[in-house]
């Protein structure tokens, strides 16, 4: 029987016997040319489009940058939402702030909350990136300094045990960590420009960063439901509120109202201490109101104030005369709170005659609500800094990358094999 | 007007005299003439840019595109033809031939199988010769050779009744 290696022999005897093909090898030649002109034009049109999305990235993702003389500190004519695929301040210190917005930071896995932080010389817009910061809580009166919460993440929670404070300029962080291991969110304030008073545990402290650890005080720091020029108020009792008066050695300051002084809140009290202005807030309204501080056991009487401002939200003072407010400017003839079609402006309002003055432009609710202020700098004209920039969203960019790439792949596989075949 | 290269000269030479060779390999490859006649041409083809790098030994590198090339051939046209997996009766009153026979029984062989089998036993080749030439390890081509050889035994039976000797010349010595 034959073999396999038989059987295929005798099976190739009926393999074709044709002639060689003329012009082989200029034919191949030919193909080769198309290949490589393919192959070209393929990587010439992956590339091109590589760099237009380059391009289109660098672009958005620019600014013109602040080109003004002009470097005192200013708060800017108009405050925009934050893109979530601005880039962070990184090491860099930002210098001093006039604000800070909270954003929704874009990240590979998902978006997180964050705090902008927009610079008082140049108006740039970065989001604050602060080791060992779990949270940013505020912006001292002059802009200089951030205080936020520290500690450490655990099982995938956050474990707040402390306070920190970021130098805008310097970069440096100060630490402090409570002995009991709590902190009293809502008892954080600034006491002036050099200090923070808060509650951790049963004690309250009032720590001037630059001289050592916190100092405890007898004061029992309650829930802070505003601020004067340059340090919290904290509620006191039904009636009042109080606060440590930073150019008295954190000397308590009480004021006594003539209303539940829970339904007036926020609250604000002007740089010579002598003005206290409250938003009065029902389910159906929101009213601005003022009135001159009584001391020595008198109580302070409030007064509406005849402004046309919708849903306010009080900021700080810019002088005794004049509030700033975030104001909702609604497109209903009914305004409603947090109308998602409305524009907010920041406005000062002229507390003896209403008149209303807009101070800045500003954008949505989450922006306009959730802004903190450099108090120092409500009182100073604004000015014209560059709107920030709007890089495009990260994974679309790489998606748009990779995509282009893998159609250019494809289209140097498929040209490659028809010039072959 | 100049006459042709020296490389062309040589690649018209290595065509002429080894061309009917790399039909047969071609025509047990793909089991038609038009198939094999194109799958040769498309070979040659590919080696006319780069014929000056492997003009001192083209022979097992035009043998291992050859192979490869059938291969990847099969799986382009994958989509394009349906495999059934029985064989469709003869219905020619005519007894088949063994060369048909062979035939048929090859064309149930996947690609693979196939072209193992045909470096195997019609070009002689070396499993590691026949690893090398498809691109793939030596424990595959045992595997492809004894699972093509297996599928023959059952589809033409009485063609394989004794085990093929497997020979031992390097890929290349094919005359």
């Amino acid at each position: 029987m034959p073999t396999l290696q038989e059987r295929f022999a005798d099976l190739a005897v009926d393999a074709p016997v044709s002639p060689v093909a003329p012009g082989i090898w200029a034919e191949g030649r030919r193909r080769a040319r198309s290949r490589r002109i393919g192959t070209g034009v393929v990587g010439v049109v992956t590339l091109v489009a590589l760099f237009v999305v380059a391009g289109f990235a660098v672009h958005r993702a620019s600014s013109p940058g602040y080109a003004g003389s002009d470097s005192t500190p200013a708060l800017p004519s108009a405050i925009y939402h934050p893109s979530p695929w601005l880039s962070g301040w990184g090491d860099r210190p930002p210098g001093q702030l006039s604000m800070l917005i909270p954003g929704k930071r874009g990240g590979w896995p998902h978006y997180h909350w964050a705090m902008v932080g927009v610079s008082a010389t140049t108006g740039a817009y970065h989001y604050l990136e602060i080791p060992g910061c779990l949270d940013v809580d505020g912006l001292s009166p002059d802009g200089r300094h951030v205080s936020c919460f520290a500690g450490f993440e655990s099982g995938g929670h956050q474990v707040i045990n402390g306070v920190a404070i970021y130098d805008t300029v310097t970069g440096h962080v100060d630490r402090w960590a409570s002995p009991s291991g709590t902190l009293g969110l809502n008892t954080v304030t600034w006491n002036g420009d050099d200090a923070v008073a808060f509650r951790a545990g049963g004690t309250s402290y009032l720590w001037h960063f630059g001289q050592g650890d916190p100092r405890p005080i007898p004061t029992h720091l309650t829930l802070r439901v505003g601020a004067t020029a340059t340090a919290g108020l904290y509620l006191s009792g039904r009636d009042g509120f109080f606060y440590l008066d930073p150019a008295h050695h954190g000397q308590v300051q009480r004021v006594r109202l003539d209303r539940d002084a829970r339904t007036i809140t926020p609250a604000a009290i002007s740089p010579s201490g002598l003005r206290l202005a409250a938003v009065h807030r029902t389910a159906a309204s929101s009213t601005l109101m003022v009135g001159d501080v009584a001391r020595e056991g008198r109580r302070t009487r409030l007064a509406p104030v005849r402004a046309d401002v919708h849903w306010p939200q009080i900021v700080g003072w810019a002088d005794d005369q004049h509030v700033l407010v975030v104001n909702q400017v609604s497109q209903l003839d009914s305004p409603v709170p947090e109308d998602p079609r409305a524009r907010y402006d920041l406005d000062s309002v002229d507390v003896a005659s209403g008149e209303v003055v807009r101070v800045a432009r500003m954008s949505d609710a989450q922006t306009s609500w959730g802004a903190m202020f450099a108090t120092s700098l409500l009182g100073a004209p604004t000015r014209d800094f560059p709107a920030p920039p709007h890089p495009i969203n990260q994974r679309l960019e790489a998606g748009l990358v990779v995509g282009f790439l893998l159609l250019g792949g494809i289209a140097l596989v498929v040209w490659r094999r028809r010039v072959r075949a | 007007m100049s006459g042709p290269d020296r490389g062309q000269e040589g690649f018209e030479e290595f065509v002429a005299a080894r061309r009917p060779a790399l039909l047969r390999s071609a025509y047990l490859l793909t089991g038609s003439h038009h198939d094999a006649e194109d799958l040769v041409q498309t070979t040659l083809l590919r080696f006319v840019p780069k014929w000056s790098r492997i003009a001192a030994h083209p022979e097992p590198c035009v043998r291992r595109v050859l192979a490869r090339e059938s291969v990847t051939r099969w799986r382009g046209r994958r989509w394009r033809e349906r495999s059934v997996a029985d064989l469709p009766e003869i219905v020619s009153d005519e007894r088949p031939d063994d060369r048909g026979a062979l035939l048929a029984a090859l064309s149930t062989l996947s690609p693979r199988q196939r072209a193992v089998l045909v470096l195997r036993y019609f070009d002689d080749c070396t499993e590691a010769g026949t690893a090398e030439a498809l691109g793939i390890s030596l424990g595959a081509v045992k595997s492809h050779a004894r699972d093509g050889l297996a599928r023959l035994r059952v589809v033409a039976p009485g063609f394989l009744d004794e085990e093929p000797v497997p020979p031992a010349v390097p890929l290349g010595d094919t005359s």
